[in-house]
């Protein structure tokens, strides 16, 4: 391929994306009339916000609070239960031209069912759902399930039994040995691994004298995190052979071809739309041109290139 | 424009550059800014609001949400006060740099009816919404509008108020400016509706005095992150639920709020 135009598509499991660039879930709104067309250029899909089987009304107090290159987060999953999703949200979405991922974060092993039973239905107008394993397991003493490589078996069998189609599980950079957390996951049935969430954070109210978060942690996201990120991009992609999505700090096209060159098929984008809404479609040019520079015939070609 | 319910709409949406063509200081902390922008003050409507954030750095990250004073031609008044190192940094712009806004966002006041008296109170630069408003709406539907301030540190402001609102009614804390008192005792009076903005005590406390037939549609201010209603960092309690301040405000029905939430 030898022009500007160097095709960005790529394939996970059987299904073609017209880009490699993802909406990370958290920050696009399940209302299509709300969607940012600006943002649209250069996607190739978006996932939802995280949903869970109840409706939930999110953390109460600040929920945001701004860092160097970057942000914390409280937000708490503020949604509207499965069933309301799949009652209002999903049939709208799935209109939509940009392919759907179904961000689902169970919250305990009975949640399950409830969470995949109503997607069945939509089995075919789904690309994908994204397992959210950086929410606590309220039996297992509200640890987060993707912190040990049980958690995250189990939470990946019991996804895999319930859903045929493509499964991406979303790690959880607080995994103490995450490599061992990819793995556990890979062998349990998991299409895909999205590499990986906000890190534990926090900040303090020097007035108040007290945390500013109301839950004390916060997730910490924005391309303060980036180099954190990449290096566990760099990490599972050289110890899973299933494909690796690069999640975290994503804020300009240098940062998705390093990710990309360090082993990850495709790259989201989060708190990146929150700077700025033209995100995807520069980083889509810049890897285009980047790629007829350094002469990579595709997406395929170029990924992993950084390790050889 | 839909009014109660429904959202904003997103295809108006829009980011790019806009020039400053005018900084100067106002007051103490506060300065005025003119935004040359045409792709937002072709589509902005009173009470909507715009991000603005230097550009091009990550840091800071986020943008600052920013009510729009004024309309003329292609420009937008806007007013701002220092509150951090966001707008610090803003205020040491010149005339000529280029800054990133988004916009315009959120709802606005619905449009008013001639049959009816509207008190726009404002505490502070809670005025910035209202003031435009004023300018839209003031000079066909009956509106009186109320400053109400700390003290006469702020008679910079007023001057530069009455420009648009000749008759600007003023009260302060300490009396030092216009009428001793505090704008709650003031909106008491025969009005068929009030659209407020300022701190969040003010904006509850309009709430617990105001008849309860009064319609009363307060402005809200809060963190934000997105500004399209993706992430949910600006959320207000409601009778209806956690809603966003981007898209469901930054204008809300003031009986649904949960003001004893809000301000704790």
């Amino acid at each position: 391929m030898s022009s500007a135009n160097s095709s960005l598509e790529i394939s996970l499991g059987k299904t073609l994306f017209s880009s490699p660039l993802f909406a990370a879930s958290g920050v696009w709104p399940l209302e299509p009339e709300l969607w940012p067309s600006q943002a649209l250029e250069g996607l190739g899909g978006i996932c939802s916000k995280g949903i869970t089987l109840l409706p939930r009304e999110g953390n109460p107090g600040v929920r945001l609070a701004e860092t160097p290159s970057g942000l914390l987060n409280s937000i708490g999953l503020q949604n509207p239960g499965m069933a309301a999703f799949v009652e209002t949200s999903l049939p709208r979405m799935v209109r939509e031209p940009l392919p759907l991922v179904v961000n689902v974060a169970p919250q305990s092993e009975e949640d399950f069912e409830g969470l995949f039973e109503p997607l069945r239905a939509w089995e075919s107008r789904i690309a994908a759902v994204e397992l959210n394993l950086s929410c606590p397991n309220v039996k297992a003493g509200g640890m987060s399930w993707g912190k040990d490589p049980d958690g995250v078996a189990l939470a990946t069998r019991l996804a895999r039994s319930l859903w045929k189609g493509a499964l991406w599980i979303k790690l959880t950079p607080q995994a103490p040995d995450l490599c061992a957390v990819a793995r556990g996951a890979e062998y349990s049935g998991a299409d895909a691994l999205v590499v990986g969430n906000t890190w534990l954070g926090m900040a303090m109210d020097l007035q108040k004298k007290r945390p500013v978060f109301e839950r004390v942690v916060a997730g910490l996201s924005g391309p303060a995190i980036f180099p954190l990120a990449l290096q566990t991009v760099w990490s599972v992609a050289g110890t899973v052979d299933i494909p690796v999505i690069g999640c975290g700090g994503v804020q300009s096209w240098e940062h998705a071809a390093a990710m990309i060159l360090a082993g990850a098929r495709a790259v989201q984008v989060g708190s990146g739309l929150l700077h700025s809404l033209s995100l995807p479609g520069e980083i889509a040019s810049g890897l285009r041109e980047y790629m007829v520079r350094e002469k990579f015939g595709s997406l395929a070609e170029m990924t992993g290139a950084g390790r050889k | 424009m839909p009014f109660p319910g429904g959202l904003m709409d997103n295809s108006k949406i829009w980011e790019g550059s806009g020039i400053l063509r005018e900084i100067r200081p106002l007051l103490d902390g506060v300065f005025l800014l003119e935004v040359e922008a045409p792709e937002v003050t072709s589509r902005a409507h009173p009470g909507e609001f715009v991000l603005l954030r230097v550009s091009p750095s990550w840091d800071p990250f986020l943008f600052r949400p920013l009510g729009i004073a004024g309309i003329s031609g292609d420009r937008m008044v806007l007013l701002v006060q220092v509150v951090g190192r966001g707008t610090a940094l803003l205020q040491t712009l010149s005339s000529g740099t280029a800054v990133t806004l988004r916009g315009p966002l959120g709802r606005g006041f619905s449009e008013p009816k001639k049959e009816k008296r509207y008190l726009l109170a404002a505490g502070g630069l809670g005025v910035v919404p209202l003031l435009y408003a004023y300018r839209q709406w003031g000079g066909a539907v009956p509106m009186e509008l109320l400053l109400g301030v700390p003290d006469a540190s702020w008679a910079p402001l007023g001057a530069y108020l009455r420009q648009f609102v000749p008759d600007l009614r003023v009260v302060s804390d300490d009396g030092s400016l216009g009428e001793r008192g505090n704008p709650c005792i003031c909106i008491r009076g025969s009005w068929d509706e009030v659209w407020a903005c300022g701190p969040l005590p003010m904006l509850r406390g309009f709430y617990e005095c105001l008849p309860g037939d009064v319609p009363y549609f307060p402005s809200l201010e809060a963190r934000m992150g997105c500004g399209y209603g993706g992430c949910l960092g600006c959320v207000v309690p409601t009778t209806e639920g956690n809603l966003r301040a981007c898209v469901e405000g930054p204008v809300m029905d003031g009986r649904k709020v949960l003001w004893h939430e809000l301000c704790k």
